[in-house]
């Protein structure tokens, strides 16, 4: 459908970064740029993410370049790994399919007061509790119900609406990225239907890769900022990973409808609709823009309602020993934010969309939490089923990919290859072996996920280092991995 | 053995990360409830013991064919979501490129293995070949 991309149209930056010039494509805006080494960029050739992110060099409003982080593989609009910026002042767009159905699809960090040795007798224990209070509720909803006036509170004031009844403290707020409220959310501009959906799902995993995973720190690689995010060697953590559920789709869904049937009145020309968009200075995009920060709202307030589930089995299983579990950092990888960057020496306000992206401020970075004012941003990267995940700090260096790094491993075969080549139940006996406990209903759902089905994401995130876009702190390995019943 | 495009009702197809499946039919409307059909078979939901037919009401109107078919999917994922319910005809009292009233039927169901979160317009295709009709859609899985 669209022009052939073969190796020879990109070209070489350096080891880790390829570009593809302007004039490829005549509806090029900018130049797109890759971020990977040989075999990742082998691997992105496989499918169709190269023409999806020159798709996104056409946006109206497109600053710089289009970017493929070395997680990318192929989407629907955006390839996922993707961060494309739109200048706010000067007819920048807003894109939901820049975002994603899953809005604010997150990870989050809690460390404990353990070391593995502590927490080994229990963690059977504690993997059965776990999956037993998490719901994943996929067809049938979640333990709590949200009545209108409280889904309202939720979605305009996020983590603040949790904190009068005891389910959030000051200090998760002030451990969340923008405080765990994001401001400019508007509940008037989420349709009834979105409401609906969400109404039952507060604290539900969700399918797919979505996990909620005990860990150890198996390695540090920067032991300074290490310790002031509260890692050391050995240490149990835990990793929850989940987005906005059926609310954050519908109101992609939603706004996709409206914002298609507007395109030809604002003589938007696509290559793909999934792409429609709207520049941010009108209703539809100020509209969009409200919706997608509340369904971001709801996301942190599904991670935090999940996160009391977990502390409450922690609470049980260690009793007065406990210590409690604290937050580290939460962070979304599919979303649009408005930030202001320095473009060519000039301080500008874009419209930062990170598709399967994830923000990595550098230290001393007005956003920052004062926690983290010195080390830069934590970044969390989770890995695939089984495999490591990853915090890093985001770098000054990282300006150049507008504050952004990878979001994972990033698949690389389909869910039916997969389980064409895996069956879930060798898998389970597998991960066994290694010592990892897997608690899911579907095995047929875990097969999708097996580790073959993805990159690695230890390449993944050298080649983030090595670009100099974040460095590495820590890795964490899986001890049990939770899918909710 | 052989199996061909007229007597299939769907298939799956490759895609690094989502479901993408192409479905058939004799008619528009048979295209149609064909695809509804594959949508909620492939995320295997688990029918609630001794449950009766379900049929709920859809009425919908689009700017054009593809908007119709997506927003046709997009209503019955909605009403799966709410009432937790999956469905696997269609029948339509009218169906053009633009507009459409008819009722889905399906079952109450206890849960569904997997999920879809949405119906994606990403190389969305609705077209008639000959005597065959052939819609292919993206779901974000």
């Amino acid at each position: 459908m669209f022009k052939e991309i073969t190796k020879k149209d990109l070209k070489k930056i350096n080891d880790y970064l390829w570009e593809i010039p302007k004039s490829f494509r005549p509806d090029m805006r900018v130049p797109a740029r890759i971020y990977a080494d040989e075999k990742l960029l082998s691997q992105i050739f496989g499918d169709e993410s190269l023409h999806q992110l020159v798709n996104t060099t056409t946006l109206p409003g497109i600053v710089k370049y289009s970017l493929a982080m070395p997680d990318a593989h192929e989407g629907y609009g955006f390839c996922i790994g993707g961060v494309a910026a739109t200048d706010y002042e000067k007819g920048g767009v807003i894109s939901p399919g820049g975002v994603g159905f899953d809005i604010s699809c997150s990870v989050r960090l809690l460390t404990s007061g353990f070391n593995f040795e502590e927490v080994k007798p229990h963690l059977e224990k504690l993997a059965d509790e776990l999956n037993r209070a998490i719901p994943s509720g996929v067809g049938r909803g979640g333990k709590i119900k949200l009545d209108r006036d409280a889904m309202n509170k939720v979605l305009a004031g996020g983590l603040k609406a949790l904190v009068p009844k005891g389910y959030a403290t000051e200090e998760d707020m002030a451990h969340c990225e923008a405080n765990g409220s994001l401001e400019g959310a508007d509940p008037t501009k989420v349709s009834n239907r979105a409401k609906k959906r969400g109404s039952d799902q507060l604290g539900t995993l969700g399918s797919g890769n979505h996990f909620c995973e005990l860990q150890k720190v198996d390695k540090i690689f920067d032991q300074e900022v290490a310790t002031k995010f509260g890692l050391e060697l050995n240490q149990v953590v835990i990793m929850i990973h989940t987005g906005s559920r059926g609310l954050g789709h519908q109101v992609c869904t939603d706004w996709l409808r409206i914002m298609n049937a507007k395109i030809p009145g604002w003589g938007i020309k696509l290559p793909d609709r999934e792409l429609a968009c709207a520049p941010i200075n009108t209703p539809e995009g100020k509209g969009y823009f409200g919706a997608m920060y509340a369904a971001a709202n709801f996301a942190v307030c599904n991670h935090q309602m999940i996160t009391c589930l977990v502390r409450k089995v922690w609470d049980k299983i260690f009793g007065k020993k406990s210590q409690g579990l604290k937050l580290l950092y939460s962070i979304a990888h599919n979303i649009a934010k408005i930030e202001e960057h320095e473009i060519d020496g000039k301080k500008i306000k874009l419209v930062v969309h990170r598709k399967g992206a994830t923000r990595a401020f550098p230290p001393g970075h007005p956003e920052l939490l004062d926690d983290y004012k010195e080390t830069g941003q934590p970044v969390l990267i989770p890995g695939s089923m089984g495999t490591a995940s990853h915090v890093l700090a985001g770098t000054k260096k990282g300006k150049e990919s507008f504050f952004s790094v990878c979001h994972g491993a990033g698949r690389t075969m389909s869910r039916r290859q997969a389980k064409r080549q895996v069956w879930g139940s060798d898998l389970i006996k597998q991960l066994a072996e290694k010592g990892i406990i897997i608690k899911c209903s579907s095995p047929a759902g875990i097969a999708e996920e097996a580790p073959i089905a993805y990159k690695d994401v230890d390449r993944v995130v050298e080649v983030v280092a090595k670009a100099g876009l974040a460095k590495k702190v820590a890795r964490v390995i899986p001890l049990a991995v939770i899918k909710g019943e | 053995m052989h199996s061909n495009a007229a007597n299939k009702k769907y298939e799956i197809l490759e895609h690094t990360a989502d479901l993408k499946i192409r479905a058939f039919g004799k008619s528009q409307a048979e295209v149609f409830s064909n695809i509804l059909k594959g949508m909620f078979e492939t995320i295997k939901p688990q029918e609630v013991s001794d449950g009766q037919e379900i049929v709920r009401d859809i009425k919908i109107k689009s700017q054009d064919i593809e908007s119709l078919l997506v927003d046709f999917l997009s209503e019955a994922l909605y009403l799966s979501d709410v009432n937790n319910e999956a469905y696997f005809t269609a029948k339509f009292k009218k169906l053009t490129n633009k507009e459409l009233e008819g009722e889905i039927q399906g079952i109450k169901i206890e849960k569904f293995e997997k999920e879809i979160k949405a119906v994606t317009w990403h190389n969305l295709e609705i077209k008639k070949e000959k005597d065959l009709w052939q819609a292919t859609v993206l779901f974000d899985i």
